[in-house]
């Protein structure tokens, strides 16, 4: 029999569980070996009976506690789907600031109407057996991280930095174009997409384990380039982290 | 016209970006409640790029959406050009309203 998948999302954009819809020949492959019993965003069948649950989105709010928990009892296995759920991702940027000044600023008179405490991945609420990185996901690490659940396999995480990926790719590196780069400190696994294309690495994929923070720093010197600069960029998706670090 | 009682309650609307909910009561005819929720979590982007640099705005916002990323992506450059008084080219303009119909 097929296993059950489920797809669930909170705070996020959804654009994670697009490009699983958007997954073109191979969704026909990935049918093939499971079954979808829901995923809001593409139909409309719910079912509460499913083995792996992808949740997109992170926690915001104490009242969607207990949904998250329900969907933990529910499967068997729990994936993070995406930056907000993996790592708390851009959500996170407002956990440095006050969170009533926030709520104001958006909602006004309104705000006590719009409950929110400090963004956070969704392991900072119930256990998760794997993870797929990235804002969005890429299709090929998401196909991949399947094919290891149905394998009966841990999905294997990478633990180095973009810059490995961009070094194979031989693009000029950011740093060398004059502008700052994530690229040395956040995971790899993206196949540097964003520097290929001419950009920078925005760190969406989360801090790398064990980051080389010692050789990072002499990167920011040799460009003349502040850590407090540094740190700001960093936020934009490794605010969790940092607060946890 | 007909006196007809009709109960709709759509929990979570299906196949789009986002959560809403739909509530209709008509009662003889005459509708009682006609609401629509947004139940999902708020994210708060306009206090979340307070204090940003201009040039990271349309990464964060193009996040509001995964489905419209694009249209979030062009209107933020949009507010930040119009705010910083930037002309763009014409080149600029066509790459973009192909962004937006590809």
């Amino acid at each position: 029999m097929k296993p059950k998948v489920a797809f669930f999302d909170f705070a996020g954009c959804e654009g994670d569980q697009l490009q699983v819809a958007n997954l073109e020949e191979d969704i026909l492959a990935l049918l093939g070996q499971v079954e979808v019993v829901s995923f809001r965003e593409v139909m409309k069948e719910h079912s509460d009976n499913y083995d792996i649950a992808f949740v997109e989105g992170s926690c915001t709010r104490l009242q969607d506690e207990d949904r998250l928990k329900t969907i933990r009892n529910n499967a068997k296995i729990v994936v993070a789907l995406g930056s907000c759920a993996a790592i708390g991702g851009i959500n996170s940027l407002k956990n440095y600031k006050d969170l009533d000044n926030v709520r104001k600023t958006v909602y006004g008179e309104n705000a006590k109407l719009f409950d929110s405490y400090a963004a956070r991945p969704i392991d900072a609420v119930v256990p998760v057996d794997a993870y797929v990185y990235g804002c969005p996901i890429d299709k090929d690490d998401f196909l991949h991280v399947v094919k290891s659940l149905l394998l009966g396999k841990k999905p294997d995480t990478l633990t180095y930095p973009v810059c490995v990926e961009c070094k194979k790719n031989e693009n000029v590196c950011a740093f060398e174009r004059g502008q700052f780069c994530a690229g040395p400190v956040t995971r790899a696994g993206c196949n540097s997409c964003c520097v290929n294309e001419g950009t920078i690495c925005w760190g969406c994929r989360g801090l790398v384990d064990n980051p080389n923070e010692n050789s990072h720093k002499e990167v920011l010197m040799k460009y003349g380039l502040s850590i407090d600069n540094a740190i700001s960029k960093f936020r934009l998706y490794f605010g969790w982290q940092e607060a946890k670090r | 016209m007909k006196q007809s009682n009709v109960d709709v309650e759509v929990h979570h609307i299906t196949r789009v970006e986002g959560h809403g909910n739909i509530n209709v009561n008509i009662k003889n005819g005459l509708i009682e409640k006609c609401e629509w929720a947004i139940p999902e979590a708020p994210r708060f982007f306009e206090a979340m790029v307070v204090g940003r640099s201009w040039n990271e705005l349309h990464h964060i916002t193009s996040r509001i959406c995964g489905i419209c990323s694009i249209g979030h992506t062009l209107a933020s450059l949009k507010a930040t050009e119009s705010a910083m008084g930037i002309t763009v080219s014409e080149q600029d303009l066509k790459l973009r309203k192909l962004a937006l119909h590809a």
